[in-house]
């Protein structure tokens, strides 16, 4: 009959001993410093945006008899996840929730062996209405495009990627 | 005079635990994103940590990691040759070298929140969502530069205990069944602390 076995360390690891160390930066100092390093690449942010925009209407273009390979599909699904995690280091809520919308339709098309290029087509004009440099979309017209995206998701019954796994592991927000 | 001194101790007590000096450490980022690489690094810089190394595939990280050491990583949640699980996995592998506690902090974009878990199993210290803040990045390498966890090592499983709430399992449920290993008794013994459980820790204090 075995055992089980379980071993525990506690090991001090060299970040613990470097960051407890006297001087350093206080948490409120800290963060500023990074926003505003960080807003210097806003504009390559936009620059990439844009690249990866004209990346998915080009797989769009490519698609034949409405329907897109599955290589070309997975390009789209990297390209609309970068575009969300830029739009959304920016505040770029409008275009966020566009690129989540785009992603949730993409991923459930390569879940279900699909290749429809429709309904990433009607997303890409979404992205082109809401894209940096555009006259802001006023928050009416916006909730509007993003209703009429959900019932695109609703058609083909694919679940949100939002629900799928909580989005952080970690402490609880009062350890912070 | 004396309520002045320990005013003032009170004042820099304070001070020095809301300060975190991260000057000098060294951190691996690996992200295939070429943005993202930039952005996280540009965080760093404002924390004052050093130069980040960076590298887009796992096998380059692993690379790296075979010759250099690294306080802390932080690693994409699907890399474009292996999940992050796989190379979570070979640094908690890493016998006898203290690189297999190194803090490991998973990034996840919004097409990969369904790999967390998978993280998680292979030794990942905490997991973010994309778009990563300069705040909850702060706030996440403060936590487990200042919150020391146990390190648990199985057959199955080597990493740090995923419990993040110090209670014990409710009445009837099982622990996590991945933590226990059945091993044959002839094998040579293996270092074993006991482990006391958390309703036992009260009592006993």
């Amino acid at each position: 009959m075995g055992r089980s076995v379980k071993m525990v360390h506690f090991p001090k690891t060299r970040l613990s001993e470097l960051a407890a160390r006297s001087g350093g930066v206080t948490r409120e100092r800290a963060v500023e410093e990074a926003l505003k390093s960080i807003e210097n690449l806003r504009d390559h942010a936009i620059t990439t945006i844009d690249s990866a925009t004209v990346s998915i209407e080009a797989a769009v273009g490519r698609a034949q008899d409405g329907r897109m390979p599955t290589d070309d599909m997975q390009k789209v699904l990297r390209d609309a996840d970068s575009i969300v995690t830029m739009a959304a280091t920016f505040g770029m809520s409008a275009l966020e929730s566009i690129g989540k919308s785009l992603c949730d339709i993409c991923d459930g098309l390569l879940a279900r062996q699909m290749h429809d290029v429709a309904p990433i087509a009607v997303h890409i004009q979404a992205i082109r209405l809401a894209a940096p440099g555009k006259p802001e979309i006023a928050a009416a017209a916006a909730a509007h495009v993003l209703g009429e995206l959900s019932k695109v998701r609703e058609h083909y019954g694919f679940d949100s990627l939002a629900q799928t796994a909580p989005v952080d592991i970690g402490p609880p927000p009062a350890a912070h | 005079m004396l309520i002045i001194a320990m005013l003032a101790f009170t004042w820099f007590g304070k001070d020095m635990a809301q300060r975190l000096n991260l000057h000098g450490v060294t951190t691996l980022l690996v992200d295939s994103d070429h943005f993202t690489r930039g952005l996280i690094a540009q965080m760093l810089r404002g924390f004052e940590m050093d130069t980040p190394s960076v590298y887009e595939t796992g096998a380059a990280a692993k690379a790296h990691l075979q010759h250099n050491y690294a306080d802390l990583c932080l690693i994409e949640a699907v890399l474009p040759d292996m999940e992050c699980s796989e190379l979570i996995r070979w640094i908690r592998r890493q016998d006898k070298s203290p690189l297999r506690f190194v803090p490991i902090i998973v990034l996840s974009s919004y097409t990969q929140h369904r790999h967390v878990l998978l993280a998680r199993d292979a030794g990942a210290n905490l997991v973010i969502g994309k778009p990563v803040s300069p705040r909850g990045l702060f706030d996440r390498i403060s936590w487990v530069a200042r919150t020391p966890r146990p390190f648990i090592e199985t057959a199955n499983y080597a990493g740090p205990d995923r419990r993040f709430r110090d209670v014990p399992p409710r009445d009837g449920e099982r622990k996590r069944e991945t933590d226990l290993t059945e091993i044959d008794d002839t094998l040579p013994a293996v270092e074993q602390q006991p482990q006391v459980q958390p309703a036992q820790k009260k009592a006993n204090s």
